[in-house]
């Protein structure tokens, strides 16, 4: 579904990216864990085909990244880390706009935001854009995510910035789509989000993918007695080797 | 009352202190470069208008008596004083009470009447072009009526004075209105006031065009009012500088009436800002509303009808957009023509429609990406290909750039009484629209090609992206000017490149969020050095009355000098960046017999320069060596090798594309020029090397 192939991404001297082979199957969860400035982000973007790689390929549903890229975005909805939205828009009208380069009519485009707008926006829909807090933003970026109900979804770190009662949302919802079939990836660095809702976990440092299976499993290679938790891995991994 | 003025003191020095600091370490550490030393060039252009006012004033005390004299300085140092007043209440306190900085100082022991009047005091060093605003007129007064240094001391004492008053008279206007004003009118009255500070704006460069350019007229305008003027508490900015001049007795108490007048000022704000914060200061300053929108109906939010909406919703871009055509016309009727401007024929009005339509297109389409910001990453999301996006812009925009460019050009005919019968008339109303349609495409092209919205701390656009966007769009002036076959190769030189650059900035778009996206050599660059050496050098032929064609060839010479010396330059800074990043560097660029060649040319390029601007040479003799160096420079080196590279073209089709360029490019077309320009196209193609065009050119020139 998700395939990377030695994927690279340098910014001038700095290797932000370092030959990432990764898979993802089908209806998977896929979480991809790291500190901050560990190449997640850099990762999703070059899925996205907003960023260029410097080395190797990505292909989702076979297709390329970077020049297949509009085809690939009639099947992946994508919700970025900070969503910045057009302050001079409302959350409606920010829909309604994304429904139609969707290639929705004007009713159906009406419909299909309005629908969404009222799950995820509320009240708040009407309302410019520039007035929304983070957490309302995040919610009208999803809501533009799942617009063209997509088959594969890009999450950047989904709860970042969230209040608890949002985060709560937001992991029932990726829970529910998880269930409904969809292909899930994930980034981010909460342990107990990845630890709940992923099938398989990857985790990157410094651009390098350092691991990549399900928590159980990590727990078990990585734990000393077995019953290490994933942020016991995490640290564990993460930990400069001893002199 | 002695602590708050402690207070107020130590938060001067403090905001003086570390921002001055600041702006000290984003000069040295700013991302753009060359928008560092724009900055610089830019403060050093105010310079320059302490001479024309000299040169102004200079006529005024020739011709008027001196109650006049003294007239005119008020009318002038008035309308400089309302336009800079009106814009303090825009920027006021109270319009941007929700800034970062505002909550950082809050949320110290700061009360707000100290922040309010310590903002006042500290700008008159912090806001320095502001401070000076007043000097270019009142120093060249004191330099005319030879007042010395304690002239020109005193013009800045009142300069820096006038300046605080205005500060706190600003604050206290904006901190009054918008406080008692209701949420819901907020934005309303804002953009109001915005409005009214850009017809001032407009208002005060029609005047000082009018002043600058027309002296004797603006004379016999204010003649009329001078004894009325003279005799009313107008002068009272002026009266200092006019006390100096009649002997000095009372010029340092109308200073101390000044230095009242701004303490007073700030005295006053401070005041309201009391009151303003008592009643919830910080919701005062909300610009907008939060009352929701109507649903809407009809079709789909298109990229057209977002780019409108984002328009009119944005209050200063709005405002700016409202204020241009004011502007605009006000320059033109006021400036060196005069009201000439009309019934000058529809050659005149077709020039000044499309200027108008190319001022327009750098508010509107051209900062469209500054517009999207990081919000790109939705249209970078959708399953709709970039270049279909940016044209739903570019066609959003058509409307309104043709649309004022069409009205304007009507008006100007209709005003002129240009017979319909014409053709001239005809022809020139087909080129406004076709140019001012270009228009559109270029700018949201050259914003699409310069913009970076990788990082959220700067501008998405270079200050230089607008001088190339204007500079290339006024060279289609040469459509307008020129008749027959030069003007059809000009419109077809011009629409390739216009497609050109339209297709590399779609491409670079692509990659605008991504920091460490390459520069590459891009047909866009090419393009837009072919018509800035074709089109500039066919204006420095065509426009200057009177010169013989030795200097209309030795203008032209050091025109494509200067083009392509740029070139050279530019294509060092791309080895420089494709090392940087460790990627491969074009052959013409890595090699030693490419870097040598490249000298070589630098250096031949800048002699000519020198040698033609110096006029060492009697004649024009160097000018053909240094046009075929820049035109291989231009046509080879860089446009050539971009096709070469961006299309994946065999050298072959590139070859015979160079030859057309160079053809459509060639002034004085001609069967021996043609013949010249294809061997050396033949040599450049079996060679792929620019060396031997250049040498075969050069031998030929000899022969």
């Amino acid at each position: 579904m998700i395939e990377t192939r030695a994927l690279g991404k340098r910014y001038g001297d700095k290797v932000a990216l370092d030959s990432l082979t990764l898979q993802v199957n089908a209806g998977e969860v896929m979480g991809f864990l790291g500190p901050n400035g560990s190449g997640k982000t850099t990762t999703i973007r070059l899925l996205m085909g907003l960023l260029r790689p410097t080395s190797g390929t990505a292909q989702i549903l076979g297709k390329d990244c970077h020049s297949d890229s509009v085809a690939l975005k009639r099947v992946v909805g994508y919700l970025p880390d900070e969503p910045f939205l057009y302050p001079y828009l409302s959350g409606l009208e920010f829909l309604e706009m994304v429904a139609g380069l969707h290639g929705f009519t004007g009713a159906e485009a009406r419909r299909k935001a309005g629908a969404l707008a009222e799950r995820y926006v509320g009240a708040e829909a009407p309302r410019f854009c520039m007035t929304y807090s983070h957490g309302t933003k995040k919610r009208v970026a999803l809501a533009a995510a799942l617009l063209h109900d997509p088959q594969v979804l890009i999450l950047d770190e989904p709860t970042n910035g969230l209040d608890p009662m949002a985060a709560k949302q937001m992991k029932d919802l990726v829970a529910q789509l998880a269930r409904e079939g969809k292909t899930v990836f994930l980034s981010t660095h909460l342990l107990e989000t990845a630890e709940r809702l992923c099938h398989r976990v990857a985790i990157i440092s410094a651009g390098r993918l350092l691991a990549v299976d399900e928590p159980a499993t990590l727990q078990k290679l990585h734990g000393n007695d077995g019953a290490a938790s994933l942020e016991d891995v995490f640290i564990k991994l993460l930990a400069p080797p001893a002199p | 009352m002695t602590t708050g003025l402690a207070s107020v003191w130590r938060l001067v020095r403090v905001l003086v202190r570390f921002r001055l600091r600041h702006t000290w370490h984003s000069f040295r550490r700013g991302g753009h470069s060359g928008s560092r030393w724009l900055g610089v060039v830019a403060l050093l252009l105010p310079l320059t208008y302490v001479g024309l006012f000299i040169s102004a004033f200079g006529v005024v005390a020739q011709v008027a008596p001196w109650p006049v004299q003294a007239a005119t300085l008020s009318v002038v140092v008035w309308g400089l004083t309302l336009a800079s007043l009106m814009s303090k209440i825009t920027g006021g306190d109270a319009v941007v009470a929700g800034t970062g900085e505002n909550e950082f100082f809050l949320a110290r022991p700061v009360s707000l009447p100290a922040l309010v009047a310590a903002r006042a005091f500290a700008s008159a060093i912090l806001d320095f072009w502001g401070s000076l605003f007043l000097l270019p007129v009142l120093a060249a007064a004191a330099y005319v009526w030879r007042l010395g240094a304690r002239g020109f001391v005193m013009a800045l004492a009142i300069s820096v004075i006038v300046q605080i008053s205005l500060t706190g008279c600003g604050q206290c206007v904006s901190l009054g209105l918008l406080g008692r004003v209701p949420l819901r009118r907020r934005r309303a009255l804002a953009t109001a006031f915005g409005l009214v500070s850009a017809l001032a704006v407009a208002m005060l460069w029609a005047l000082a065009s009018f002043v600058l350019r027309q002296p004797q007229q603006f004379v016999q305008v204010v003649s009329p009012y001078a004894g009325f003027l003279n005799h009313t508490s107008l002068m009272i900015l002026c009266n200092p500088l006019l006390a100096l001049r009649a002997g000095g007795a009372q010029a340092t108490v109308w200073l101390l009436a000044l230095v009242g007048f701004a303490l007073a000022s700030v005295v006053g704000a401070a005041g309201v800002a009391a009151w303003s914060s008592r009643r919830g200061w910080q919701d005062a300053g909300l610009p907008y509303d939060t009352e929701s929108l109507s649903p809407r109906t009809g079709a789909a939010l298109s990229i057209a009808g977002k780019e409108w909406r984002m328009l009119v919703r944005d209050r200063a871009r709005f405002v700016s957009l409202l204020a241009m055509p004011f502007l605009f016309v006000g320059v033109q009727l006021f400036g060196a023509v005069g009201m000439d401007a009309l019934g000058t024929g529809p050659r005149r009005a077709g020039l000044v429609a499309y200027s108008l339509a190319a001022y327009l297109a750098t508010l509107g389409p051209l900062p469209h990406m500054q517009g999207e910001r990081r919000a790109f990453w939705i249209l970078r999301s959708v399953p709709v290909p970039l270049w279909r996006l940016m044209w739903g812009k570019a066609r959003a925009w058509l409307w309104i750039i043709v649309g004022v460019g069409l009205l304007a050009y009507a008006a100007m005919t209709v005003l002129g009484g240009d017979s319909l019968r014409d053709v001239e008339l005809w022809r020139t109303l087909a080129l406004v629209v076709f140019g001012s349609g270009l228009l559109c495409v270029l700018a949201v092209g050259v914003g699409c090609n310069a913009a970076d919205l990788s990082d959220d701390g700067r501008n998405a656009l270079g200050p230089g992206t607008v001088y190339v966007f204007l500079m290339v769009a006024g060279l289609f002036n040469v459509a307008l000017l020129r008749d027959g076959v030069l003007a059809a190769r000009t419109l077809v030189l011009y629409a390739t490149a216009v497609g050109l650059v339209w297709s590399t900035g779609v491409h670079r778009a692509e990659s605008a969020l991504d920091p460490g996206r390459p520069r590459p050599l891009t047909t866009g660059d090419g393009a837009l050095a072919c018509v800035l050496l074709f089109c500039g050098v066919q204006l420095l032929v065509a426009a200057p009355a009177g010169l013989s064609v030795q200097e209309s060839q030795m203008g032209a010479a050091v025109w494509a000098a200067l083009v392509g010396l740029g070139v050279w330059l530019f294509l060092v800074s791309i080895r420089r960046g494709l090392r940087r990043r460790g990627e491969a560097v074009p052959a013409l660029l890595a090699n030693w017999r490419g870097q040598a060649l490249l000298r070589s040319f630098g250096a031949l390029v800048f002699a000519g320069a020198a040698c033609a601007g110096l006029r060492v040479y009697g004649g024009a003799a160097p000018a053909p060596l240094v046009m075929v160096c820049s035109e291989e420079l231009i046509l080879r080196a860089l446009l050539a090798r971009s096709l070469q590279q961006r299309f994946g073209w065999s050298w072959r089709t590139v070859a015979v594309a160079t030859f057309v360029s160079v053809v459509a490019n060639t002034s004085a077309l001609s069967w021996p020029v043609m013949a010249v320009q294809f061997v050396s196209v033949l040599a450049f193609a079996a060679s792929r090397s620019v060396l031997p065009a250049v040498i075969g050119r050069m031998l030929m020139f000899v022969v």
